[in-house]
């Protein structure tokens, strides 16, 4: 029996039950599966009558704290509730509270440290990074041969050095916990318009953000972040962080909140990263071109893109629809278009069999479901929404698909599959489509 | 105590619904007595767990002898009820292990949780032992605000932490009083090194 269930039939014994209504009345209250033996509960009523059960040392302890005039303090509580309160410690707290002895400092270092939002802000001029769970504000001004550090309202401390090794170090002290869980990880430039004319202190500060990852790197951890949220003026920048984070954690990514003049130019890297397979949400007001955005962004339960150019064949939409209709879990799928024929797709997607036609655009029927696909579309915009699309709701990452062997995949679909594959083969190309349709079947 | 003369927490009647409007007795290791409603009781998983086991009806609460809570005195379990009252109905928090809420304490609990150190930690682990999430979550809070801006020495004196060689000192003694004879071994073992024998045998 665990502790909640030795409470349980204690508190059971006091009021006078015996043996066996103790027992029923702990079946009827123990969660599924687990079970509890006539036989533990007799056992512990006879450890009860003769002293042995913990409460009765408990409640010794306590008279004797009482008799002895001490209080109750932090080192009596529970382990687990110890570490609750180490949970709910700033950075400053967890630093203070590791000085104070062996034991709570090896407490501090098991305990993971968890924070909903960690906000880093290049500046021209400045660096600073925010932590409001954490209690962390720095805020770094650059000065000649060194840093003038900003932590909220205390007064500003000179740090003489070299700006970048100054923001590094530090970084690795905030970022190189191996406990560190990040909800999201904000980074994001404070000058994007400026920025062109001081590539070189940008580069630096970004580098810096890179040296404490790879540092991390080196212990064999990478960070671990739920959403990363990047507006930076350098895409490329973006490929970098992305690999420096756990793959196993990452389901969100936003990028970018304002319309940049770079454009995905290297989103071909992306497809193959581990980090980007697994992320089921991606939103960006970024344009995006890119001509395999069937293989690179298809496997998202939920996305928001737009895309630049004027041209996105109505193949790739269809291509796109055959895809959602393999997966039972899908949110929505939201393309802004540059300029999109809206009445000649209609007219294509009349020779289709499996559309039908709606007020505002056509919808698909899910095999062996009465759940529809949507898909709605303007002169701008096209639209598919999924069964665990939600009107004005926030999108969640979806559970994992179970895996499951296909049982009669539609003639069509492996049609396609073998058409993806053979021409995949002929650019030398591995996986692709192909491997994304296979795993959202649960074949691969 | 009578059931008369028991420090009764206040209740909101308007807020309970009619059907719910049962009262449970419990006393506290110092024998004080406490009426607390059906839905407060609800924020307590221990609680609400033992009193529907016991499916006690309206009569049985008035006829059959208060619950007795062994572990907890009169004045800290003062303080839970009226936790448990004010907080009557709100959802209880699931920890899903995900990345944090940010905590905030509500204005009723910092004035509740306005208390000398030694009471606060007996309210934590009563709410750890009554399984009360929420409480637990707000009491662990306070007591990792008191952290803030603190130094090592200051942090010792907040949380009435033991130092380094007190620590020590107090395993001495615990190994001393379960082992008598311990000490005695030990000293023998360092005269023989001394004397330039390497062990016993």
């Amino acid at each position: 029996m665990n502790r909640d269930a030795e409470s349980f039939v204690y508190c059971l014994f006091t009021l006078g039950k015996d043996e066996e209504e103790a027992h029923a009345h702990l079946k009827q209250n123990l969660p599924a599966g687990q079970e509890v033996d006539i036989g533990q509960i007799i056992d512990f009523y006879s450890r009860i009558r003769i002293g042995e059960f913990q409460f009765n040392a408990e409640k010794h302890v306590s008279e004797r704290i009482a008799e002895e005039g001490q209080e109750q303090h932090l080192m009596k509580l529970p382990e687990e509730v110890k570490r609750h309160v180490i949970s709910l410690l700033d950075a400053g707290g967890r630093a203070t509270l590791r000085r104070v002895s062996p034991f709570f400092r090896a407490l501090v270092d098991e305990c993971p440290v968890r924070t909903n939002e960690l906000i880093i802000t290049i500046g021209r001029r400045s660096f600073t990074v925010n932590d409001r769970i954490n209690n962390i504000h720095l805020d770094y001004e650059r000065i000649n041969h060194g840093a003038l550090l900003h932590r909220g309202p205390n007064s500003p401390v000179v740090r003489p050095g070299d700006y970048k090794a100054i923001i590094k170090t530090d970084l690795i002290e905030i970022l190189g916990n191996p406990r560190l869980r990040i909800g999201t990880l904000v980074i994001k430039d404070q000058d994007l318009g400026i920025l062109e004319t001081h590539r070189r202190v940008y580069s630096d500060l970004v580098d810096a953000i890179h040296q404490a990852l790879v540092h991390n790197l080196h212990r064999g951890k990478r960070l671990k972040v739920d959403k990363l949220v990047m507006n930076i003026a350098e895409i490329s920048n973006f490929y970098h962080i992305l690999t420096f984070l756990d793959a196993a954690y990452l389901r969100q990514i936003q990028l970018g909140d304002q319309e940049l003049t770079d454009i995905f130019r290297h989103i071909a890297r992306f497809w193959q990263l581990p980090q980007w397979q697994n992320t089921r949400i991606f939103r960006s007001p970024l344009r995006i071109r890119d001509p395999n955005f069937v293989r690179n962004f298809s496997h998202f339960d939920s996305a928001e893109v737009r895309l630049a150019g004027e041209t996105f064949s109505f193949e790739r939409i269809w291509q796109l629809a055959r895809i959602y209709l393999t997966r039972p879990s899908f949110i929505q799928m939201r393309i802004d278009l540059w300029r999109f024929k809206k009445q000649e797709f209609d007219v294509y997607m009349m020779g289709k069999q499996d559309a039908t036609r709606e007020r505002n655009g056509w919808s698909f029927r899910y095999r062996g479901s009465q759940n529809k696909l949507l898909l709605e579309c303007t002169n701008d915009v096209i639209w598919f929404k999924g069964p665990e699309y939600r009107e004005g709701a926030e999108p969640r990452p979806l559970p994992p698909v179970p895996r499951r062997r296909d049982d009669g995949l539609d003639v069509r679909l492996e049609q396609l599959l073998n058409e993806e594959a053979a021409a995949n083969a002929r650019a030398g190309r591995v996986g692709g489509l192909m491997e994304a349709l296979r795993r959202g079947m649960g074949l691969g | 105590m009578s059931v008369e003369n028991a420090p009764v927490v206040d209740v909101d009647e308007a807020a309970i619904p009619v059907e719910k409007k049962m009262y449970y007795r419990f006393e506290s290791n110092d024998k004080k007595e406490f009426r607390v409603s059906e839905l407060a009781i609800q924020q307590s998983e221990t609680l609400n767990r033992l009193v529907e086991a016991m499916g006690y009806t309206s009569e049985d609460v008035e006829n059959k002898p208060a619950i007795a809570i062994e572990n907890i005195d009169g004045k800290t379990l003062k303080l839970v009820f009226q936790w448990c009252e004010h907080h009557k109905g709100e959802a209880i928090p699931v920890d899903d292990g995900s990345v944090p809420k940010i905590v905030e304490i509500p204005e009723f609990d910092a004035k509740l949780m306005d208390i000398d150190n030694g009471l606060l930690f007996k309210l934590i682990w009563a709410a750890d032992y009554l399984n009360i999430v929420q409480l637990l979550n707000v009491s662990c809070k306070k007591v990792a605000n008191m952290a803030q801006g603190k130094t090592p020495a200051q942090l010792r004196r907040v949380y009435l932490l033991p130092s380094d060689e007190e620590d020590e000192a107090a395993k001495r003694a615990a190994q001393e009083a379960q082992d008598p004879r311990a000490r005695e071994v030990e000293e023998e073992f360092e005269e023989r090194k001394r004397q330039g024998g390497n062990s016993f045998f």
